[in-house]
């Protein structure tokens, strides 16, 4: 049985995962979307796995990243839980060797990580607030009519791009809905908002940071030409992306196990054991954390959110 | 008389010079406990929307002591003399009281050193509020000021020691009111010390050594607070790993702060953390587990 190292990402939008060899080459990997239900996703996102996998290769490791990195680290007794600035930055390190600079847009955050000499150097996360994100484009996508898939493919026809300011979903809205009120066309509108993400993204996540290329542009947003074309234009360089770039947080967490003292116990019997999670705000003291417990089988085996000692 | 003292915004810089003049002139000192969600909660709805997170701690805390004591210290501070000025918030705070909690008894003083309202006149202004007299505030004023400097002292003296400590060192850099309150900032040191850093706070200084930095390093900077703070970093950064800054949501003087700070304190890897009512986790321990990373590596790669 071959050794293989499994990842998995488990974000606000979709969940990833990535099988990789003693190499670090991509052997397997599967993307579905959580739909607000991270236990199941890790369950989907596996059984997907499960028979290309079973018999023919032995996972030594499982790292998790994302946002539910820690309920699913639990469930599949990770060895290691990375955050997914770490994850992304080894993910995207492990196909583009000499990246300086990841762009990186997910469903609900944003992030640019800067690197040097192979280490992450800094980063910078959206707070606060997720305007332009997947989240928005995938809204502002419904409301044109437009499926998401085919959004960039749009943006990329347009001549004379709408001006749309997205430094706020709320107010890009209301500039949206103006434009297409003045009769403005669909195409313009869905290359405003390429526009709009990639320029907010520089002057908030990206102020007062030196962007070194090689850029690489990861996340799922990459997948849009729209965007793509648009922060190769503001930035004057060439923007890397790479059709497998919205699972290098799920690559990267994989890589990262590998690098970690591991032992798994994972053995594909994951699908039939039953996980629970049930919430509790805890009263033993003022804080009023909220915990959050997960059961495999009816037995508690982890306790998340607490902030007290 | 019991005196009630809120325990939010200036209660962690005057905490032992208020405790001890009280004590001094023979009156019982009550404090609010740690901010709690229904303190914060009491806070929001008190508070205009777009208050600070400090300054609607600091209300809950208010409402708190209300009907638990004979008086409630609220100061105002304009100007500690020329160019040293602080928030808006902490001019306004003593009327956004009285008009918040009509019958709140409210015990202020007045420090407006442009004017000649030193903090000494202020403590006797205090003082005469409570019935005594000027001799006797003077007296209670000079023993409690030396005593909240000696405090001072020890905590910077504690906070020296651990610059010999193998861990990655990260100095956090915010108001006291952000870094000590449970619903604020506090969660930023208690995540980096079980990610296994050593910290250290701006807010624990030596205010000589402070003064002398900052006006070295910033002469442009007004806000006396933030003086220190930036002058604290600029002593400490030689011996750092990292810096966070933490502000409160949406800290108007920290956000110019911050900026200026970036610019002139480059060199050592930092990051930012702004702290809201939302209260969510997740967020924070992602930024502060990537940093501790970005330190762990740079030390391997040195």
């Amino acid at each position: 049985m071959n050794l293989v190292y499994l990842g998995v990402d488990i974000g606000s939008v979709s969940a990833k995962a990535a099988v990789i060899d003693a190499h670090n080459n991509l052997l397997f990997e599967n993307y579905i979307f959580t739909q607000g239900d991270p236990v199941g996703a890790v369950r989907t996102v596996l059984n997907g796995l499960t028979d290309a996998l079973k018999d023919k290769y032995r996972i030594a490791a499982v790292g998790t990243t994302g946002s539910a990195r820690r309920l699913a680290g639990a469930m599949l007794k990770a060895a290691a839980v990375k955050n997914e600035i770490t994850a992304h930055a080894a993910g995207a390190l492990s196909l583009f060797p000499d990246v300086r600079t990841i762009f990186e847009i997910g469903g609900q955050d944003s992030k640019i990580i800067l690197i040097e000499n192979g280490i992450v150097s800094d980063y910078a996360m959206n707070t606060l607030c997720a305007a332009g994100t997947g989240a928005f484009l995938s809204g502002q996508a419904a409301r044109l009519g437009t499926r998401l898939e085919s959004f960039g493919a749009l943006a990329l026809k347009s001549e004379t791009p709408a001006r749309i300011a997205a430094r706020c979903t709320v107010f890009a809205e209301s500039d949206l809905v103006h434009k297409i009120q003045t009769g403005a066309k669909k195409e313009d509108i869905a290359a405003g908002l390429c526009n709009a993400v990639a320029g907010n993204f520089l002057n908030n996540l990206a102020k007062g940071k030196k962007i070194t290329p090689p850029i690489v542009f990861s996340g799922g947003v990459s997948q849009n030409a729209g965007v793509v074309q648009a922060f190769a234009r503001l930035t004057g360089e060439a923007v890397l992306t790479h059709k497998k770039a919205r699972i290098f947080g799920a690559l990267g967490a994989a890589i990262l196990a590998k690098a970690a003292p591991h032992n798994s116990r994972y053995t594909f019997i994951l699908p039939s054991a039953r996980f629970i999670t049930r919430a509790e705000e805890c009263t033993r003291c003022e804080n009023r954390c909220e915990l959050v417990h997960l059961f495999q089988n009816g037995k508690i085996i982890d306790t998340l959110g607490a902030r007290c000692e | 008389m019991k005196i009630g003292l809120p325990r939010a915004l200036l209660y962690y810089r005057y905490q032992h010079l208020w405790t001890d003049f009280f004590c001094r002139l023979g009156h019982e000192v009550v404090v609010s406990p740690e901010t709690n969600p229904q303190i914060l909660a009491q806070g929001i709805w008190y508070s205009v929307d777009e208050s600070c997170l400090p300054g609607k701690i600091f209300l809950g805390h208010v409402q708190y002591l209300i009907g638990k004591c004979d008086y409630i210290l609220i100061p105002r501070i304009d100007n500690f003399g020329i160019n040293e000025k602080v928030c808006v918030k902490l001019n306004a705070l003593c009327d956004v009281v009285r008009n918040t909690f009509p019958f709140a008894p409210v015990l202020d003083y007045n420090i407006d050193a442009e004017k000649g309202k030193s903090e000494v006149r202020a403590f006797i202004q205090l003082g005469k509020t409570l019935a005594h007299s000027a001799h006797q505030s003077v007296c209670a004023y000079r023993g409690a000021a030396d005593f909240a400097r000696h405090v001072q002292q020890k905590e910077y003296a504690a906070q020296l020691k651990k610059l010999a400590s193998s861990a990655p060192k990260i100095l956090l850099i915010g108001h006291s009111y952000v870094l000590s309150d449970r619903c604020a900032g506090a969660a930023v040191a208690r995540g980096l010390e079980r990610l296994g850093a050593c910290v250290l706070k701006a807010d624990k200084l030596s205010s000589t050594l402070t003064a002398q930095t900052a006006a070295f390093n910033a002469p442009n900077l007004y806000w006396t607070f933030n003086k220190e703070l930036f002058g604290a970093a600029a002593a400490y950064k030689p011996h750092l790993d990292g810096m966070v800054y933490v502000t409160a949501f949406p800290c108007g003087v920290d956000a110019l702060a911050h900026e200026f700070a970036l610019r002139r304190l480059k060199g050592v890897p930092s990051c930012h953390i702004v702290v809201d009512e939302a209260q969510g986790d997740t967020g924070l321990s992602t930024r502060l587990e990537s940093f501790m990373d970005i330190l762990h590596a740079r030390r391997l790669a040195k």
